[in-house]
């Protein structure tokens, strides 16, 4: 996988083409907007992180220069400004994903493999869910584990969803609050993993291989091991 | 401006002064008119008079009924010669023919010298030349010195009224653009010293209800709103600042320490808990940039519709699995078919902000009560803790933005999830008010229906 990070600050980019390198992903890195937009044309890469505030050429409109192109690489947007606002305004220049600074850096690993696997999702989702034993009809709203019916109420059947169209990525939790909930904002507590806790105990309980991991410092998982 | 008040004033008076003199002229115009004809036909009455009187009894006749008005003064101001053709005078008030300096038919107009208290004067005359007879020469006239004089003293008092009244015109406009000037000068003034720094100020208001009152009304409530968000950008940073030092500081003192040791002092440990330390700043310095844009309502994406109903119900379920394993009981009792203008997240968050307060101050076994509902039409939200309460003199302040509960440790963060459900109330048209559950906390939030 080859990325482009579009990032002035030397040092903040310096840290994260290593961050990503060791994930295993190939680097370019450009320094400002107009050289971000000229690597980005030159090469076909699979995804683009750019920051928002850039030298010469903003990081918005290199996104927005790219789309006209036709360019449809996808975009996850770096940016100090935090706000719904500004959120809104990067995801509508078309990037695909938005991260405020600062951020954890597997909250940015996650959004970028999702971001992706994304990219290389069919159109036409699937309905029907396996993993494993575990299998979700999308449709009929069912899951069954190893043909035994496991009844969820209809949130944790959303979560269960998420997660399941993410199987072997990791799963922030501010993901899950955005893709679950539509809610944009840090709840400052752990409701998310209560519902993760919850979930477990209808999932995985009762079998003895658990679907459901927590990666530590960063979120879930779901995964055969 | 004083001078272009002035002058304006000025220009006023004299356009003023202008008509008034020309409807002045126009008065003497057509009064002298009248006085003309009045006087013309005094000496056609006499001259048919003297007409009669030789068709009754020839020359003689005349002469006495002639010599007998001069006597008597028949007419004031009147004038009369009876002469035969070659100019001879048989009777009259006037010594001889006089030279004539203009001849209109009959109508004659000259002027003749008068001894009078010891001067000659000249004296206008108007008169009517007739022939009664072919040898007979008769002039009626009249002296107009006094119709003349009259013309004179009429024209100095108008001319002199005119004056006044064109001065009392320049006064009352000077005084009149000095009022207006003095008020413009107090506007300008507060101006000055709003712009030197005192924000406090505020334009002058004379309770007279007129155009400059109710401009300082508008411009007051302008200067007031800039206030309000220069205090809130004010009390951020400063709110900022207090609560950005103390992680600041530890992280400083770990970092100082590691440095010293690094064996000890870089540990995991020291790592870990610096990135908490870091997390709690972002936290805060989220919170406060939200509350700061709430406030200042600078929040640029649309209102829309929000289903307050769903969007509650949607964070009751979002937090109820976490009161569950508190033991606390949170219940819900909400209406249907509730909708805000407003911008969802931010209500989300405040929302979320309320219950998380409730459920981080409520023990366990304790319960949180949520209700919704409408009165008189603005939906009023509640929500009721068996918390510690907040003290009732730290109430009010504790809604205010960027208001810290200096007394209660315990309650740390609350005071700025408290404020930013507060701003976002505010930001609504809405607002945020906290009372005692006796006991616990009762939160009231109200906002405006669609």
């Amino acid at each position: 996988m080859h990325l482009l990070l579009i990032e002035d600050d030397r040092d903040a980019a310096g840290y994260l083409v290593r961050a990503l390198t060791e994930a295993g992903y190939q680097v370019d890195h450009a320094a400002d907007g107009r050289d971000g937009l000229f690597h980005a044309t030159e090469r076909d890469y699979d995804g683009i992180i750019a920051d928002r505030m850039l030298p010469h050429l903003d990081g918005l409109t290199v996104i927005e220069v790219l789309r006209k192109q036709g360019n449809r690489t996808p975009v996850l947007i770096l940016s100090a400004l935090g706000s719904v606002d500004h959120r809104v305004e990067g995801l509508r220049a078309g990037g695909d994903d938005y991260l405020t600074k600062p951020f954890a850096l597997s909250e940015l690993l996650a959004r970028i493999e999702a971001l992706l696997r994304r990219g290389q999702v069919a159109p036409a989702p699937e309905m029907k869910l396996r993993l494993a034993d575990l299998e979700m009809d999308v449709l009929a709203r069912t899951v069954t584990r190893a043909g035994r019916r496991i009844d969820l109420t209809a949130r944790e059947f959303k979560l269960l969803e998420y997660l399941l169209r993410r199987t072997g990525q990791v799963v922030t939790r501010t993901m899950l609050l955005e893709g679950v909930w539509d809610l944009h904002f840090d709840p400052q507590t752990n409701v998310i993993d209560v519902h993760m806790s919850r979930l477990r105990q209808a999932v995985d309980r009762d079998f003895d291989r658990p679907l459901i991991h927590t990666v530590r410092g960063a979120g879930y998982m779901v995964r055969v091991d | 401006m004083r001078t272009s008040a002035l002058r304006l004033s000025v220009v006023y008076a004299a356009i003023f002064a202008a008509a008034l003199l020309a409807l002045v002229f126009v008065i003497y115009l057509l009064t002298a008119r009248f006085i003309d004809a009045e006087v013309d036909t005094a000496i056609e009455r006499d001259a048919a008079g003297f007409v009669e009187a030789y068709s009754r009894g020839g020359v003689r006749t005349l002469a006495d009924e002639l010599n007998l008005r001069v006597a008597n003064w028949g007419r004031s101001n009147a004038v009369y010669l009876l002469s035969d053709e070659q100019g001879f005078v048989l009777a009259g008030n006037l010594p001889a023919w006089p030279t004539m300096r203009v001849e209109d038919g009959a109508w004659v107009d000259f002027e003749i010298l008068v001894q009078e208290s010891g001067f000659e004067t000249e004296r206008s005359i108007r008169a009517m030349v007739l022939e009664p007879a072919p040898d007979l020469r008769l002039l009626v006239g009249t002296d107009l010195s006094e119709r003349r004089a009259l013309g004179r003293r009429f024209a100095v008092a108008a001319g002199v009224g005119s004056l006044l009244v064109t001065m009392l015109a320049l006064w009352i406009g000077y005084r009149q653009s000095q009022r207006i000037l003095a008020r413009v000068a107090d506007v300008s003034r507060s101006c000055a010293e709003i712009l030197g720094g005192n924000l406090s100020r505020r334009l002058p208001v004379a309770g007279v209800e007129d155009e400059f009152d109710t401009l300082a009304v508008e411009v007051n409530a302008l200067l007031a709103r800039l206030a309000r968000t220069t205090e809130i950008l004010r009390a951020s940073l400063h709110s900022a600042a207090h609560d950005l030092r103390s992680p600041m500081h530890r992280m400083r003192l770990r970092m100082e320490r590691a440095l010293a040791d690094p064996v000890a002092g870089a540990s995991r440990d020291t790592v870990e808990v610096t990135l908490q330390d870091l997390d709690h700043m972002q936290r805060v310095l989220t919170a406060l940039l939200q509350i700061a844009e709430a406030e200042s309502g600078a929040v640029g994406a649309r209102p829309e519709a929000v289903a307050m109903d769903v969007l509650l119900a949607e964070l009751v379920e979002l937090y109820q699995p976490q009161a569950e394993q508190q033991d606390i009981a949170l219940q819900v009792s909400a209406g249907s078919g509730h909708q805000v203008m407003g911008h969802r997240q931010l209500l989300a968050q405040a929302l979320a902000n309320l219950i998380d307060n409730a459920l981080k101050f409520t023990p366990a076994g304790g319960r949180v009560q949520i209700s919704s509902g409408v009165e008189s039409g603005r939906l009023v939200l509640t929500v009721a803790d068996t918390g510690p309460g907040i003290p009732a003199g730290d109430r009010v302040r504790a809604v205010e933005p960027f208001v810290r509960l200096s007394d209660t440790p315990s309650r740390e963060g609350a005071g700025l999830g408290l404020s930013l459900a507060a701003a976002v109330a505010r930001l609504h048209g809405g607002s945020l008010r906290l009372q005692d559950n006796q006991p616990g906390l009762l939160v009231t939030l109200d906002l405006p229906l669609v």
